[in-house]
């Protein structure tokens, strides 16, 4: 099954550079089957506004914890606010049901690993890993 | 006939009727109110606990950062239909801040307010390392309203069909049982007051009313019954009454008929002896002894006459209507009679006669002078029978009446006598009653006076009033008021035996006269004649009717008196043949002479053309009363 989904595994990475420490930011995601992938899709899964993928499967969003290094650079790019507020957020967005509720992950291999285990998922890492190109096919967002 | 609150209707719904209200103020009321309290209560209990469990949630999701509890939360809310709304809130009280709620598309928090009286609420707090705040649970109360009027729903149901289940019960009451009781109530009015006819209802019912109507239609047919066998026994008894009453009709006829006839050959005898007795008192050669006897036998010829005369009055009352002849009657000549007749029964007296009398001679009235006269004397008489010692008062006033219409007389006869106690007074009046037996033995007469006196005043419009003390003497009164006449009628005398007394002496101033006497009482012939001796007549006697019309046709007679009651032809026959002769009677007065000289009779004789009537039995006085009249009308003796 796993080289089924690899055929339709897209990464896009996100280049963004932060205003404080102009850190670099990669979007990645593991497009379900017969769902169309784009940047302002993918971004508003990551800030709550979707649920779902516009085929229909549920969207499985990965957000650092407050362990990890990118906790506040992640909400400073989805919302502009701090990585506390985007907690809130979600707090408020999966209680209120309109969201499926986010993993929570303290690196961003630990985020690769699951975007790429878990189809429908959707994730922003700082740096892209050394074995990550041979394995996906990743597609970097400037 | 309307039900009224004691009726049974009422007096089974009105305790219905008030259990449902009750029942329903229970179900409408206090048990939905108490229901809705506990199930607030346990509404609470729970969401104290839920709050309590959605605090560890939240806590758990803030602390691992782990929403998967909180996404298990929200489809816990979104299953359960009770509308639970929960809200978390960060920060301390009195700064907190609205984290998250469910349902979250909600416009308005406003029922988040401590102070919002629609929603029940319990909150849980929970603290982590980075946050703290409180977890809220709300429960609209609508809701629980609205399960407590689901759970009363069938409750309301319940009361609605009790209602109409009582509305029945007194519906069926009503015609069932009450209805027929009043109906047959009804008919048991109208069975008692012999309405037997009314019709029952025909339907048999088996219940108790069906028991009443039956015994209601046995009572009927009883009374039908009872009814009959009562008409049969009035048919039998009326039917009996019927021919008793006819028996006794025909035994008084006879015995009035015996009385009439009796006290008719009675008064014929005693006529001879009373003017027998007359005759010999009145001869100059009588011895003063016999004399003695005779005034002893003439007065109790006379007692015995007067005797027979209330007899045949009585009778006469019993059988006819007192008849009254009203006159025109000057009140002070009556009375004055009266006194002169009442006079002389005092003269051998030693009681004293007192007439006491303020009449203007004005006053004329129109009334039975006869009768009055006859009361009034009554009266005096009985007085003096039953007055040993003192006087007898005539008191007698009269006065204008009815703005001079009329004239008001008050007669009162009192006298100093031994008086009558009450018993005797209540029976006074009655026929042949004289008072204690004592007292009747000792005063003579029938009894009858007092009776025929009630019957004439009674007749008068009038009534006897007595007033008496024993020892101390009696008081009768009595009133009359009569049609007043303001001017003097001429006198005229109807019957010539009312004339006042005469003696004999007087009668010698009387004319010669010729005088036929038609008598078939051979007794009655003699007795005239020896009257007649007394004075200067020339009389002539025939003993029939037949033979004085001879008489007639071949002698000339200034007078003719004639018998009524006669065999083969009365004296009325003589009277219509001498009528019917012109030459006959041309100055002739033919009079009537009879014993049964009543006043309807007088008249009648009179209308037939008598010149006047003579009642038996003739007294000397009377006679020369009547031969004095008849010589002034014919001014000179006779012609021989």
């Amino acid at each position: 099954m796993m080289p089924r989904l690899y055929q339709s595994l897209l990464i896009s990475l996100l280049l963004v550079s932060s205003g404080a420490s102009a850190q670099t930011l990669l979007l990645i995601a593991n497009v379900p089957e017969g769902s169309q992938f784009s940047e302002d899709y993918a971004l508003s899964l990551l800030r709550g506004d979707q649920k779902n993928w516009d085929g229909g499967i549920d969207a499985r969003v990965a957000l650092p914890s407050r362990e990890a290094a990118n906790y506040d650079a992640v909400a400073n790019l989805l919302l502009g606010s701090s990585g506390k507020r985007m907690q809130r957020l979600w707090f408020r967005l999966v209680f209120s049901g309109k969201v499926n509720p986010p993993a929570y992950l303290d690196s961003d291999a630990d985020i690769i690993r699951f975007v790429l285990d878990t189809e429908g998922a959707v994730a922003i890492i700082s740096e892209p890993a050394s074995d990550m190109p041979s394995l996906t096919t990743v597609t970097v967002v400037p | 006939m309307p039900a009224t609150l004691n009726s049974i209707v009422y007096r089974v719904v009105i305790p219905m009727i008030i259990g449902t209200v009750v029942a329903g103020v229970l179900l409408l009321w206090i048990v939905p109110d108490r229901q809705n309290a506990a199930l607030e209560e346990s509404v609470k209990s729970e969401l104290q606990s839920l709050s309590a469990a959605f605090a560890v949630s939240a806590q758990l999701a803030f602390a691992q950062e782990d929403l998967r509890a909180l996404s298990q939360l929200n489809k816990l809310l979104s299953d359960d239909r009770r509308g639970l709304r929960v809200a978390v809130f960060l920060g301390v009280q009195g700064e907190e801040e609205l984290l998250a709620a469910f349902p979250d598309e909600e416009s308005s928090f406003d029922y988040l307010n401590e102070g919002s009286a629609d929603f029940l609420r319990a909150s849980s707090p929970f603290h982590t390392e980075l946050d703290s705040g409180r977890v809220v649970v709300l429960f609209d109360k609508s809701n629980l309203r609205a399960q407590t009027t689901r759970l009363s729903l069938p409750l309301y149901f319940a009361l609605l069909a009790l209602m109409l289940i009582q509305l029945a019960i007194y519906s069926r009451l009503k015609r069932d049982v009450v209805e027929p009781i009043i109906s047959a109530a009804q008919l048991a009015d109208e069975l008692g007051s012999g309405q037997l006819s009314q019709q029952l209802p025909k339907e048999t019912r088996k219940d108790e009313v069906g028991i009443l109507q039956s015994a209601l239609r046995v009572l009927r047919t009883r009374l039908k019954l009872e009814r009959r066998r009562n008409r049969r026994l009035m048919d039998s008894l009326e039917s009996e009454v019927d021919k008793r009453t006819k028996d006794l009709q025909r035994a008084l006829t006879a015995k009035d008929t015996f009385m009439a006839g009796v006290s008719h050959e009675l008064r014929t005898p005693l006529h001879s002896v009373i003017a027998s007795l007359d005759l010999i008192a009145t001869d100059e050669q009588i011895q003063p002894k016999q004399e003695k006897n005779v005034h002893l036998a003439r007065r109790g010829a006379r007692a015995l006459m007067q005797l027979i005369n209330e007899l045949l009055e009585f009778q006469r009352l019993s059988q006819t209507d007192v008849e009254l002849q009203p006159e025109p009657q000057q009140v002070s000549r009556l009375v004055s009679d009266v006194i002169d007749i009442a006079d002389a029964l005092f003269q051998q007296s030693e009681l004293s006669f007192i007439p006491k009398i303020t009449i203007d001679a004005d006053y004329w009235g129109d009334f039975d002078g006869h009768r009055v006269t006859q009361v009034l004397l009554n009266l005096i008489g009985n007085a003096r029978k039953f007055t040993e010692q003192g006087c007898v008062t005539l008191e007698v006033h009269a006065e204008p009446h009815n703005d001079d219409a009329s004239l008001r007389l008050n007669f009162t006869v009192a006298d100093t006598g031994r008086g009558m106690d009450q018993a005797t007074l209540v029976r006074l009046g009655e026929a042949f009653f004289q008072g204690d037996d004592k007292l009747s033995r000792r005063h003579e007469g029938t009894g009858l006076g007092l009776s025929i006196v009630k019957r004439i005043l009674e007749a008068m419009g009038s009534e006897l009033k007595v007033t008496s003390q024993l020892g101390e003497g009696s008081q009768l009164t009595f009133d009359l008021t009569v049609p007043r006449h303001h001017h003097l009628p001429s006198t005229s005398e109807n019957t010539i035996t009312e004339d006042g007394p005469s003696s004999v002496e007087n009668a010698r101033s009387i004319a010669p006269l010729s005088v036929l006497y038609v008598e078939d009482s051979e007794m009655n012939q003699m007795m005239m004649a020896a009257l007649c001796e007394r004075f200067p007549i020339t009389l002539s006697l025939s003993n029939s009717a037949k033979a004085g019309y001879e008489a007639i046709q071949t002698q000339r007679f200034d007078l003719i008196i004639t018998d009524i009651q006669m065999p083969d032809h009365s004296g009325l026959d003589l009277l219509a043949w001498f009528q019917e002769d012109p030459g006959a009677n041309l100055g002739v007065s033919m009079f009537a002479c009879t014993a049964t000289a009543t006043r309807q009779a007088c008249d009648m004789f009179q209308a037939a053309g008598f010149a006047g009537v003579l009642t038996k039995p003739l007294t000397l006085d009377e006679l020369a009363v009547f031969f004095n009249q008849q010589s002034v009308r014919y001014g000179e003796p006779s012609r021989g």
